[in-house]
């Protein structure tokens, strides 16, 4: 269990976390923000590299910066840091030792740990000579070693291929059914979407939004956005979408069509059926990144409405 | 928490020692150079004095003999030639010759040290691991000290076991225990000292190299100042203290008892060394914090 109680962190005059309380029992959590958002900062406090400035960071209720704390906790960091000329499995085994397991124990945690994340056949090869998916899992095997209670995996999906995710992202939902807490950063959206139950948003420090994922997606859905419509006749499917409530405005280039939207409503009944008489070649969104998921929700001031929506259905 | 399936057992914390959690990081720093061909190569190149001082005393326990000479004739040279002199055995690492190649395995080993784990940002991963900052230096400087030790400290050790047991009486025992202690103190500290310089001024460099080239700089660069300077003000006591390497060498020539090379006030190297260590030891401090960063 992961409890962070009225937590605030500052970096000399700069406020990195002010007053973050959450409570995580266990699944598999994401942890989303912006570039400076305060994601690091909640995964360096929760890997006990750091202190907070005010409030307290438990993990199953020790301080994470405690010996007994770090055998509960793994952390999966976002940067290469190896000995590129140990084998994978010499450099878990090391890891491990480094708690003061003996060698034994230590060679025999690595290689089930190789083995969990699908390394087994290479784990004697020198690290060096890995891909970029199979150097993932080797810091994915040196956060499970030690079969923590708490899994903490910062930007765990950058840079991977589509199997390499896919392998991840089973390995991950395996280690959910295992019983372990997963808290994943990431500042894209459509990457926790696939595995996480729940989402955290964080914004300058601070708890933005707090939910499932199907809560968020509704609150998306819903938004105003633009869709980019690649078309051979697009002033004919123009024509035909004016007539969708929904559409507040319509951009003709050569080739393109940029719609602009209040929400789903009738619009996607459209497109589908533009599609299927063969007059739409693809349709992209254009503002579906997270940027734009947090100019909607900090500047609209929808997570206010939001929040209260959740508040009188709590009360209800 | 109970883990269960996936092949997990849960582990019962168990409180360990700290010296054997750093003795793994130093242990791994210690093999560092052996794990590729040239590193062993070098590091055998860097052995070249203790070589050379193995084969003196050879021709002093009279494995060979030119033309009649060899034997305790090697001392009338100089006490460096003699092991019966605790010269003999300082000279493999604070001989004129020993001053290239202990400078060489300090550079390849201690001085890139902590600046390869900053340059693949491997410090924090390390942190999380029990190990805090002021372990994780002292288990590197221990790796480094361990394999310079095995020609700086070790192999004059074993040369004297030698000279003992080729020894035709019980006389060079009773005489070297006189002065054997403080020979091997003296060696402890110059190595020491040397390794655990280079070793705080590895966390101060973004990457190996630059590291490598820092400390070059600093011993060769503060030697030919020290030297130029000396001859400036001839008579100053501080001015060869400004050399790193010429204050340890004084402060362990001071140790064990032999006349020094290059005499200047002992106290001033005591000094200056403790003065250096401080200062790098501050500096590295500040540098093996965690990375605070927003975000």
């Amino acid at each position: 269990m992961i409890e962070f109680r009225g937590v605030s962190k500052w970096y000399g005059q700069v406020a990195a976390l002010t007053d973050v309380s959450v409570q995580i029992d266990g699944g598999i959590v994401g942890l989303v923000g912006r570039n400076g958002a305060g994601k690091s900062t909640m995964m360096n406090l929760l890997a006990g590299l750091l202190r907070p400035s005010r409030g307290d960071v438990l993990v199953d209720g020790v301080q994470p910066w405690r010996s007994e704390a770090r055998l509960r906790i793994g952390f999966c960091p976002d940067v290469d840091s190896f000995y590129e000329d140990l084998s994978g499995h010499a450099f878990v085994s090391w890891l491990l030792r480094l708690h003061g397991l003996r060698a034994r124990v230590a060679r025999e945690l690595a290689a089930a740990a190789m083995e969990r994340v699908g390394l087994a056949d290479a784990m004697h090869r020198s690290i060096r000579g890995y891909s970029k998916g199979m150097r993932q899992r080797v810091k994915l095997a040196q956060a499970l070693a030690r079969n923590p209670s708490t899994l903490l995996l910062d930007e765990p999906m950058t840079g991977l291929d589509p199997i390499a995710r896919h392998d991840i992202t089973e390995l991950v939902v395996a280690l959910e059914d295992a019983g372990v807490t997963v808290l994943v950063s990431s500042h894209v959206l459509q990457e926790l979407e696939e595995i996480a139950g729940r989402v955290i948003l964080v914004h300058q420090g601070r708890l933005l939004a707090d939910g499932s994922v199907h809560e968020l997606r509704r609150l998306l859905e819903d938004r105003p956005y633009r869709l980019l419509v690649h078309s051979d006749r697009p002033r004919e499917v123009a024509a035909r979408l004016t007539a969708v409530e929904v559409v507040r405005g319509l951009t003709v280039d050569r080739g393109t069509l940029e719609v602009e939207t209040d929400g789903g409503g009738d619009l996607f009944a459209t497109l589908t059926a533009l599609g299927a008489e063969g007059l739409i070649e693809e349709v992209r969104p254009l503002d579906d990144d997270l940027e734009a998921v947090f100019a909607y929700l900090v500047d609209d001031g929808l997570l206010s409405r939001w929040r209260r929506e959740r508040d009188r259905e709590a009360r209800a | 928490m109970t883990i269960f399936g996936s092949g997990y057992r849960a582990l019962t914390y168990e409180p360990t020692s700290w010296l054997r959690r750093v003795w793994a990081l130093a242990w791994l720093e210690m093999r560092g150079l052996f794990r590729t061909r040239w590193g062993t190569i070098l590091f055998l190149v860097c052995q070249i004095p203790l070589i050379r001082s193995l084969f003196i005393l050879t021709i002093w326990a009279g494995f060979w003999s030119f033309g009649g000479g060899g034997g305790p004739g090697l001392g009338r040279m100089s006490p460096e030639f003699s092991p019966e002199h605790p010269a003999f055995y300082l000279a493999p690492a604070m001989s004129e010759s020993g001053f290239v190649f202990v400078l060489l395995l300090t550079t390849l080993v201690s001085a890139r040290s902590i600046a390869k784990d900053r340059a693949a940002r491997g410090l924090e991963i390390l942190w999380t691991r029990g190990i805090g900052p002021g372990g994780y230096f002292f288990g590197k400087w221990l790796g480094s000290f361990a394999l310079v030790g095995v020609g700086a400290v070790l192999g004059p050790l074993a040369m004297w076991v030698f000279a003992q047991s080729a020894s035709p009486d019980e006389s060079f025992a009773a005489t070297s225990m006189e002065w054997l202690p403080r020979t091997v103190l003296a060696l402890l500290f110059f190595t020491a000292a040397l390794t655990g310089l280079a070793t705080a001024l590895s966390s101060m460099a973004r990457s190996p190299n630059l590291a490598s080239i820092l400390w070059v700089v600093v011993v060769v660069g503060a030697s030919a100042v020290a030297r130029v300077f000396s001859r400036l003000f001839r008579g100053e006591p501080w001015v060869r203290a400004l050399s790193p390497w010429d204050a340890a060498k004084r402060t362990a020539e001071e140790i064990a008892g032999v006349t020094p090379r290059i005499e200047f006030d002992p106290a001033v190297a005591v000094g200056a060394v403790l003065l250096y260590a401080a200062l790098v030891l501050a500096l590295a401090r500040r540098k093996l914090r965690t990375e605070e960063a927003v975000g």
